[in-house]
């Protein structure tokens, strides 16, 4: 059983404009997913539905068979784009929570991921820097043993160096039997790691490739048929 | 999961009322000992005013930190509903894997064990205060006229509606709590003013639940008319009667509370709209 997401059909209407507007997506175990478009596209639309923060106007989402619950938020970790953290905890005790909710959180790749970016895990959450409780709140998302990730612009806010160790991460953690969708306006930083795309423009879905076929077809890189698709 | 989400929650809000508590029990234990300095002072004009001064300030301290605690309590019940499920770590209590009624009902407990620890703490610094010789005394006295009156009829009956009362004052708790927890999740459904709009639907819900109560009542008043009333109420004892409002006033509180809590519910697993 390859097929790990199943979108059907599913759309996202707010009275004010209809956010999200699908036709079919299946996307299978093992791929490294760019999910690419411009700010107010439905990117993050689509990845709340996934991660069960936005229930669909109509259509359906499988996670491995399962319809978005709690059996898929076992199995799905999400990177948001906002800090999650609260302000009470110590980077220690955050740890704890994640490793008392979820059985696939792996304690020690994370302290060990924690040691190495010299964060303490005495530390207080509320005393951090942004970018700090970004890299710790990575950490605890890369640290499940996930089938799915979904990472929500995990680099838009981050150094440069800071950057490529993120997206080292995001490849030493791959297994073949995980899928990770990236959602970023970032494409050239990225482009270099991921398996297929999906352009959206406007909540349509306008291509799903992979970057193989774009450089042999196309002959492009990712990011010049990016600014080619949305051109302002 | 329950128990895990009441773990981490009770954690989340001891940090706030412990130390209230201790202050509770810190300011009724100063003025306590004030009181054995009060014999020694009848001769000394200075040292009188001077202790009047200092009471004064104790008495007035230990109010103000019964109010503040009482305060409090009402006041994290709320911001840790906001705050944890429709703010920014709404993303990650969310996409736990736990049912939003888990997440609703964890608060909920966290919230009744609260309140009642923060009577609880009231009341034993109340007795702190009155600790002296003769308290011990008037209980004992208290508690045998106690033990001989519940024996009696009468004092069964009584004990009866006590225990009604507690379990109405209960659930009274539990329904106002998820009163306002509705509110707050139906306010947190606009992208905008999410505690104004919070505000006014628990005006409306109050205002909706006022005009059922008062149907309730009037369609009552209507079928146990004045007819059927005296035909009946010779056979019937009085405390019938008061068991009978009880009981209905609890069974009223529960149905909202119900209701309360499917629509809270609701809006949370189907309607959630975090920024």
């Amino acid at each position: 059983m390859n097929m790990l997401l199943e979108c059907q059909g599913i759309t996202k209407a707010y009275p004010s404009k209809q956010a999200l507007n699908f036709t079919n997506l299946t996307i299978d175990r093992g791929r490294i997913v760019g999910l690419l478009g411009p700010n107010g596209s439905g990117k993050t639309t689509l990845i709340k539905m996934i991660s069960g923060l936005l229930v669909p106007s109509s259509g359906s989402i499988l996670i491995n068979g399962f319809p978005v619950g709690i059996e898929t938020k076992k199995i799905v970790s999400y990177l948001p784009e906002r800090t999650y953290l609260n302000s009470w905890m110590r980077v220690s005790d955050i740890l704890k929570f994640f490793s008392d909710f979820y059985a696939n959180f792996n304690m020690n790749k994370a302290v060990d991921m924690l040691k190495r970016l010299n964060i303490n895990p005495q530390d207080k959450l509320k005393t951090m820097s942004k970018g700090t409780k970004e890299k710790v709140q990575l950490i605890l998302v890369m640290s499940r043993d996930a089938d799915l990730y979904l990472l929500d612009e995990p680099i838009g806010g981050v150094d440069p160096a800071a950057r490529d160790y993120i997206l080292d991460t995001i490849i030493s953690n791959y297994n073949e039997n995980a899928t990770v969708i990236i959602s970023t306006h970032l494409i050239s930083d990225i482009e270099k790691i991921l398996d297929d795309v999906l352009f959206i423009q406007n909540g349509n879905l306008v291509m799903a490739s992979s970057v193989d076929e774009i450089r042999e077809e196309h002959k492009k890189s990712v990011d010049e048929l990016f600014r080619e698709v949305f051109k302002c | 999961m329950l128990s895990k989400l009441l773990k981490y929650e009770l954690k989340a809000t001891a940090r706030w009322f412990l130390p209230m508590y201790a202050g509770v029990f810190a300011l009724a234990l100063i003025n306590r000992l004030l009181l054995f300095f009060q014999p020694y002072l009848n001769h000394n004009m200075l040292l009188s005013r001077f202790y009047e001064l200092i009471n004064g300030l104790t008495i007035l301290g230990y109010i103000l930190v019964i109010f503040a605690t009482f305060a409090l309590t009402f006041f994290i019940m709320l911001h840790r509903f906001y705050k944890n499920l429709l703010g920014d770590e709404g993303y990650l209590m969310f996409t736990l894997p736990v049912s939003s009624s888990q997440l609703v009902i964890s608060k909920l407990i966290t919230s009744c064990l609260w309140t009642i620890a923060t009577i609880v703490v009231t009341l034993s610094s109340i007795f702190i205060l009155l600790v002296n010789e003769d308290l011990f005394s008037i209980l004992n006295w208290f508690f045998k006229e106690i033990t001989r009156v519940i024996m009696t009829y009468e004092g069964i009956q009584a004990t009866l509606i006590c225990i009604e009362l507690i379990v109405l004052m209960l659930c009274s708790l539990i329904q106002g709590i998820l009163m306002m927890y509705t509110a707050l999740a139906l306010g947190g459904t606009r992208s905008g003013h999410k505690i104004l709009y919070s505000f006014g639907f628990y005006m409306l819900i109050n205002f909706a639940m006022q005009v059922i109560t008062s149907i309730v009542i009037f369609v009552g008043g209507m079928i146990l008319d004045n007819d059927f009333i005296a035909a009946v109420s010779s056979n019937i004892p009085p405390y019938v009667i008061i068991h009978f409002l009880m009981l209905s006033s609890i069974i009223i509180a529960i149905i909202f509370s119900v209701v309360e809590f499917i629509v809270t519910n609701y809006v949370l697993s189907k309607k959630l709209n975090l920024e």
